[in-house]
């Protein structure tokens, strides 16, 4: 009688980034990015009261150590792809601030010509993909897209954020489960903020670090603090590393908190008092601007500076989704098909795509090395 | 001109752009190593690879999603969905991204994904291995959906979906996958949208796809005989529908009989009866009528199941009624 | 800049606030996300936020005040020492107007709701599909809204087949209840076809179209029934090969047996007898009861008797199926039954098919004789006309009888003239001797 084959233990993660030592450029830089994702959804927050932003806004302030530092830790040909608290990401992945914002006023001018709004951001340029309304189900996406990266042999990992609800979703099992038999380049992050919508953590989950749900398929996981936008950087650093180079996937729980509630229309009054004093003393912006100040002598006007280019970028922004057309009636049956662009011909006129480059995916094979198979 | 099984037809489809096109990639449940649960895909990992043939544990919404995401940045897919009943584990998936992905991003992410797998009832399978989806995707736009009745079409219309640069729902058959039909040697594609009149006639149309196609051919013929000029419609897609054929073969019968799997109510059926009976007033000597699943989950023993899907008695009955004869 | 804050729209009901509490006071400095103010909604108490930095310079409403979504509730500028008199007085005339609605672009989109219907095709005998349109553009093909159809049937395919009048079908159930024929109603919809008002309409006025002022001609189009009645008799008027038979018969036994039934609380008209008559005979002499075919002449197994019954515009025959076995009694009920209801327009299919032999009788009009036309696809059919009080011979001797003549139609092909005259010989026997309808 054969015994199964052993259960996959993943390598470790690396112990080093292998990214540059972050300099004052960088960091002045990261805060910057920082303090421009708080300012445009504040911006987003008050065109919402004004209702010039309508249906659904879920607001990322506090948490942008997390998309920041992931932006830094990555290359510009890796894919993210989101939820729908997704702006900071939007726009740590390039995105600008005007189609941000245009598209959640439902302007023509937005970066999915208002079709998708607030929930729904892309950008095929800096390889967002969006923007995904059901909670955890955007997870097995990932995979096919680090499907593709393996496919076509190219350097590039894909990043797939989701919150500490989606991680009870049947759907996000499956894909972690998938994208380690198949050792796919993805980085899960869950940005476990303590609260899907009003339910904190531990009356959803019995285990409370995110993280160990990889344990149960195999993955390398680790759980950190993320309110610290040099330690994001880091930690996803080593993790994208090792995605990258085929080892598998990687979890991470990065703890961060959101400052507001769910949504625009959540007045979070399920947080015990006290708590969102207790955790501002962590606030992103806080902590970086200190280490400018102490370890890189940033001065005051530099700050005010940086300030000031950033609320006149959003305050351009705003206008901008003000005075721009609203979305464009023409459209309206426009974008539900894919126009036919794959030639239909036969024989010679048959369309041939052949990849340049190929890579193998690291299906399992038939015969495990382990197996003893019967004689 | 070869006389090949429907199988070694849809094999062959999908070989043939396999072959052209490294985009390509076919993944599902026992489709590599046991060959395919129905043996569609046998043969394909040796000539392909383990890569490009993916056996996937059972998980419908994680290797749906899969392919979802590869397509989006541009592969071309092919998700086998071991039988349509368990695409309803991954309906989210279909409905929710796939269908919708390129609205969302104002037409930014194409999705030319296929999904094919057997659909319907085979033989005491019961009530969870039986379901018709072909109304539950056809309802959302987005997606195309679309079958066959012979080897001929299968291979035509799967080049097509393998083709075509949007999400294509692809329903087979089990119980028809070791029919043998001809089909022409030469490559071909039938443009997704066109019905076929297997039969021309001018007192009655009946109307089918599928499986159902086959379980009507000796009703149509049985008709002929009593001098019944019946016209027989094969529309193998229902998303895009092909309006001018349906409306004109009723327009100029008057009378019409759609045949169908799935139950009654919010079938396919009667969103074709509701068209007719906007387009053709005016022509109609009767009601459209439909004959359907019974409205009760499919039953396992042979005898109540035969009673629950469509038979020749019900079709010829419903004939009967729309001429005026019952 | 110092700007009005206005009082949010917290939902998409709330038409007023009521300020709870200020939590900020004049002089305050402000910072995004800073909640200045507690403020009751329709839906819940909630807190009003600014989102820029700034100072609050002045407040314009009072806790516990209401006030409308979008009016001014406070002044905020960037320093403390501004001047905003002028904001003041724009707050105040504000206030007193009724609050504007909040500046939300107009949703209405500028393009037409509906799917823009493209011009439908002309009527040309052709079929047209014209695919979903938006806006005048066409939309992808799989994009499922209805399409416009036209069909325009050829000619020759509406001439020949039977097709019913392009009518709703609540316009056919008034028809049916309200005994309309809708053939003979002008349709007032779409492409002619006749609706529900039309037919009510025409059972209002069911006079024809007013005569203008000058005799003008008139135009009656031919209903279906007309239609039917000409080709029918068109073609056997051509088809058979017909010659006449008159008969005088006596009556006198005819009339005393019919007081005599009357008397006993049978009713019957003359014409019961006659059916009766002629169904014995029929029966007497087989051979007429039937019908022609090129190889064979079909003898009819059951004696069926169409009655002709007059129409308004036209004329239906109603059968007495098996008129050999039912009693005078039951012959005269059904006739007069399905006279009835032949007027009304509510026989069945084998009510007024499936004849073997017709009778029509116009006696009552004054007619003395007349020949009748073949109802196809019988052998003969059997005309009669009035019954009168005639000075007759008998014995030599002047008197008074009753008398009727009937005029015998017969199909060459079938019939021969000594068969015909047989036939009506046994006609005569039961109508001379009403006796042997009984036996």
């Amino acid at each position: 009688m054969t015994a199964p084959p052993p259960s996959h233990t993943p390598p470790p993660l690396p112990a080093e980034s292998g990214l540059p030592p972050v300099d004052a450029e960088m960091l002045l830089g990261m805060y910057r990015e920082m303090l421009r994702i708080r300012r445009l959804e504040e911006l987003a927050a008050k065109a919402y009261t004004q209702r010039k932003i309508l249906g659904f806004c879920h607001l990322y302030i506090g948490q942008e150590s997390v998309a920041v530092g992931v932006a830094a830790a990555g290359q510009d040909n890796d894919y993210w792809i989101a939820a729908y608290r997704e702006h900071g990401h939007a726009m740590a992945k390039g995105i600008s601030a005007r189609a941000v914002m245009a598209e959640m006023y439902g302007k023509e001018t937005g970066s999915s010509k208002g079709l998708g709004g607030s929930m729904h951001l892309f950008d095929r340029d800096s390889r967002f993909l969006g923007g995904h309304g059901i909670v955890g189900g955007h997870a097995p996406l990932a995979n096919g897209v680090g499907w593709a990266i393996r496919a076509r042999g190219e350097d590039a990992v894909c990043v797939c954020y989701f919150g500490d609800g989606a991680a009870n979703q049947g759907a996000f099992f499956e894909a972690l489960c998938l994208a380690q038999l198949y050792k796919l380049p993805v980085v899960f992050i869950c940005e476990n903020n303590f609260y899907a919508m009003g339910t904190a953590l531990h009356r959803q989950s019995a285990i409370t670090d995110m993280s160990r749900r990889a344990a149960g398929v195999g993955m390398a996981h680790e759980s950190f603090e993320g309110f610290n936008v040099e330690t994001v950087r880091e930690r996803v650093g080593r993790a994208a590393a090792y995605a990258r180079s085929g080892q598998g996937p990687v979890l991470l729980e990065v703890v961060t908190y959101r400052y507001r509630g769910h949504s625009m229309s959540d007045p979070a009054k399920y947080r015990p008092s006290g708590e969102l004093g207790h955790v501002k003393e962590s606030d992103p912006l806080k902590i970086t601007r200190k280490r400018l100040v102490d370890d890189f002598g940033i001065t005051d006007d530099q700050f005010a500076e940086t300030k000031a280019e950033v609320e006149a970028e959003c305050q351009d922004a705003a206008k901008f989704a003000e005075e721009s057309p609203v979305a464009n009636p023409e459209n309206l049956y426009a974008y539900t098909y894919a126009p036919q662009t794959t030639s239909m011909g036969v024989g010679d006129d048959a369309p041939v795509h052949k990849f340049e480059q190929k890579g193998e995916i690291a299906v399992p094979g038939f015969e495990h090395p382990a197996a003893q198979v019967g004689g | 001109m070869a006389k090949l099984q429907i199988r070694e037809a849809l094999r062959r489809a999908m070989v043939e752009e396999m072959r052209r096109d490294d985009r390509i990639f076919l993944m599902g449940e026992e489709v590599a190593h046991y060959k395919g649960a129905y043996k569609v895909s046998q043969g394909m990992l040796e000539e392909f690879g383990p890569s490009r043939v993916v056996d996937t544990p059972i998980s419908e919404a994680g290797f749906a999603g899969l392919g979802i995401g590869a397509a989006v940045v541009g592969m071309r897919p092919i998700i086998e969905f071991m039988t349509w009943n368990f695409s309803l584990v991954a309906f989210d998936q279909v409905i929710n991204s796939a269908a919708k992905f390129y609205q969302m991003s104002g037409g930014q992410f194409s999705v030319p994904v296929v999904f094919r797998g057997p659909n319907g009832a085979a033989e005491n399978l019961a009530a969870q291995h039986s379901t018709s989806v072909d109304s539950l995707f056809a309802h959302f736009p987005g997606l195309k959906v679309v079958t066959y009745a012979d080897a001929h079409d299968a291979y035509g219309l799967l080049k097509a979906a393998l083709r075509d640069d949007n999400p294509v729902c692809f329903l087979e058959s089990e119980l028809t996958y070791g029919v043998k039909g001809e089909v022409p040697d030469e490559e071909f594609i039938i443009p997704l949208g066109e019905a076929n009149v297997r039969r021309t006639g001018s007192d009655v149309t009946l109307v089918t796809w599928g499986k159902q196609v086959l379980n009507c051919m000796p009703v149509v013929d049985e008709l002929v005989k009593k001098g019944i000029d019946v016209e027989f419609i094969d529309l193998r897609s229902l998303r895009p529908l092909d309006h001018k054929t349906l409306f004109t073969s009723v327009a100029k019968t008057g009378r019409c009989v759609v045949v169908q799997e799935g139950h009654l109510f919010a079938g396919v059926g009667a969103e074709i009866a509701a068209r007719i009976q906007e387009a053709c007033f005016d022509h109609l000597e009767a009601p459209v009528l439909r004959v359907t699943n019974r409205d009760v989950p499919q039953p396992y023993a042979t005898n109540l199941e035969k009673l629950v899907m469509p038979s020749p008695d019900r079709i010829m009955a419903a004939i009967d009624r729309v001429l005026g004869r019952a | 800049m110092a700007e009005i804050f206005v009082m949010p729209q917290a939902s998409p009901t709330m038409e007023v606030g009521t300020i709870l509490a200020w939590r900020k006071a004049e002089g305050d400095s402000l910072a995004p996300q800073d909640v200045i103010a507690e403020v009751e909604t329709d839906k819940a108490a909630m807190e009003i936020e600014v989102f820029d930095d700034g100072v609050l310079l002045k407040i314009l409403v009072s806790e516990g005040d209401e006030v409308p979504a979008g009016a001014p509730i406070a002044i905020i500028g960037t320093s403390a020492d501004e001047d905003i008199s002028a904001l003041i007085a724009q707050a105040a005339s504000a206030s007193a107007a009724p609050a504007a609605a909040p500046a939300a672009e107009a949703p209405a989109p500028e393009a037409t709701p509906a799917p823009a219907a493209p011009k439908a095709p002309k009527a040309t005998g052709k079929v047209g599909l014209t695919a979903a349109a938006w806006n005048g553009a066409p939309v992808h093909e799989a994009i499922m809204e209805m399409p416009e159809f036209v069909y325009e049937a050829p000619e020759a395919e509406v001439a020949d087949l039977p097709r019913s009048v392009r009518a709703a079908p609540a316009a056919r159930r008034a028809a049916r209840e309200l005994g309309v024929d809708l053939t003979a109603v002008s349709g007032t919809g779409p492409r002619g076809r006749v609706l529900r008002e039309d037919v009510e309409k025409a059972h209002a006025t069911p006079a024809a179209p007013a005569v203008p002022a000058g005799p003008a001609d008139e135009v009656v189009r031919n209903s279906q029934m007309r239609k039917t009645i000409a080709r029918r008799l068109k073609a056997v008027w051509l088809d058979a090969p017909v010659f006449y038979l008159t008969a005088r018969f006596n009556c006198d036994n005819m009339v005393a047996f019919r007081s005599q039934l009357k008397a006993a609380g049978v009713k019957v008209s003359y014409n019961d007898l006659v059916v009766k008559a002629c169904a014995k005979a029929l029966r007497d002499v087989p051979a007429v009861n039937a019908s022609w075919a090129e190889d064979a002449i079909t003898r009819h197994g059951s004696v069926h008797i169409g009655v002709a019954v007059a129409l308004p515009d036209g004329l239906i025959t109603p059968v007495v199926r098996n008129a050999d076995q039912k009693g005078l009694a039951t012959i005269s009920a059904e006739t007069r039954d399905l006279a009835t209801r032949a007027r009304d327009r509510k026989l069945g299919p084998d009510e007024y098919q499936g004849s073997t032999f017709t009778i029509s009788n116009l006696g009552m009009m004054g007619i003395e004789q007349f020949t009748a036309i073949i109802n196809p696809p019988e052998a003969v059919i059997l005309a009669v006309g009035g019954m009168q009080q005639e000075p007759v011979v008998v014995d030599g001797q002047l008197s008074v009888g009753w008398r009727m003549k009937v005029t015998l139609t017969c199909d060459h092909r079938v019939v021969d003239g000594a068969l015909g005259a047989e036939f009506l010989q046994a006609v005569r026997k039961y109508i001379e001797t009403p006796a042997l309808l009984a036996a």
